[in-house]
């Protein structure tokens, strides 16, 4: 679905043929045993879905980082902590992409401040980064010129890096996945 | 001409050369001083301005001044006052039939004012979501975006 094109000119126009958007399962899975998350990966399809894992303990942290299964792992309030040093050492041994949505990207305060640390030492590690929406409705999406600003601004994220974070890392992942025309005009 | 003053005289001309080498010698050091001073101060530029051009898709129709008020409060929210009062966002053009419009704000802060753009959620009462377009140097610019744009 795309709202706006632009054309070599640099004039904006209405898109000819509007694209209709494939969309892809996705499915978060928090948990703080690593027995537990194995059990459950293997009642996932993670050929045709998207995986994130939200790990709670360190230990799942470390073992979901060299999972091949999970695509992604996810930031937020309540893991803070999980992510330190040696797991960015890890998530970027392997190359594994931290998610980050842009409700703890707007986090204040303390955590505010915890995230601006976790997020420019992943980034010190280059280890990819995806931002989500995590949108539920359709006014809670948030242009992607938006999120560059956001990164760039209060994260002090270099441009290429943020840009990378919304395009092509999530697209490396999403186009490993079994989803017919991804991305075909 | 009585030697007295002669004297006089001869003593005049000479304090009056004194005085003029000593003011010569100030102004130099006046100079030199200013100098120092002017290059040590940073030259002030001239602010400039960007035009951002946005569209709104709303669930009922908002008006210029609530969307204005909108940007302040995310603003302030997300950037704080200082750089809501070097930004001064202020809502040059809106079109409420076509949800789309400009936005002035100080040359700086424009990737602050298209971050606050992107996360408003509200305007007002009404859920709205809000599109940075395109930005600009020129008011005619923007307007011929305005135009342009075909949703």
């Amino acid at each position: 679905m795309v709202l706006v094109c632009e054309n070599a000119e640099g004039d904006l126009k209405e898109a000819r043929e509007p694209r209709s958007p494939r969309t892809l399962q996705k499915i978060v899975l928090a948990s703080n045993d690593v027995n537990d998350l194995k059990n459950t990966l293997r009642r996932v399809d993670y050929r045709t879905c998207f995986v994130s894992v939200e790990p709670l303990s360190t230990q799942v942290a470390r073992w979901s980082a060299h999972d091949t299964r999970v695509d992604s792992l996810l930031l937020t309030s309540r893991n803070i902590d999980v992510f330190d040093k040696a797991q960015a050492g890890v998530m970027k041994y392997y190359s594994k992409p931290l998610e980050v949505g842009i409700s703890t990207l707007l986090l204040e305060g303390d955590l505010g401040t915890k995230v601006y640390r976790r997020i420019r030492l992943y980034a010190f590690y280059k280890v990819p980064l995806i931002v989500s929406s995590v949108a539920s409705a359709w006014y809670e999406l948030v242009h992607p010129r938006s999120i560059v600003s956001l990164l760039t601004i209060s994260y002090d994220l270099p441009r290429e890096y943020a840009i990378q974070a919304i395009t092509s890392t999530p697209y490396f992942i999403v186009s490993k996945k079994r989803v017919e025309d991804l991305g075909a005009r | 001409m009585e030697p007295a003053s002669v004297v006089m005289l001869a003593t005049s001309a000479i304090l009056l050369v004194v005085s003029l080498l000593t003011l010569k010698k100030s102004i130099s050091y006046h100079r030199g001083l200013k100098k120092l001073i002017e290059a040590k101060l940073r030259p002030v530029n001239k602010v400039r301005k960007r035009y951002v051009v946005f569209a709104t898709i709303c669930e009922e129709r908002v008006s210029e001044k609530e969307i204005e008020e909108a940007i302040r409060n995310n603003l302030i929210k997300h950037f704080g006052v200082d750089v809501y009062r070097k930004a001064s966002p202020r809502v040059i053009l809106y079109d409420v039939e076509s949800g789309r419009g400009v936005v002035r704000v100080l040359h700086t802060c424009t990737n602050h004012l298209i971050a606050t753009i992107g996360l408003t959620k509200q305007v007002g009462k009404t859920r709205c979501l809000m599109i940075p377009i395109r930005t600009t140097g020129t008011l005619k610019k923007a307007r011929e975006y305005i135009r342009k744009l075909k949703i």
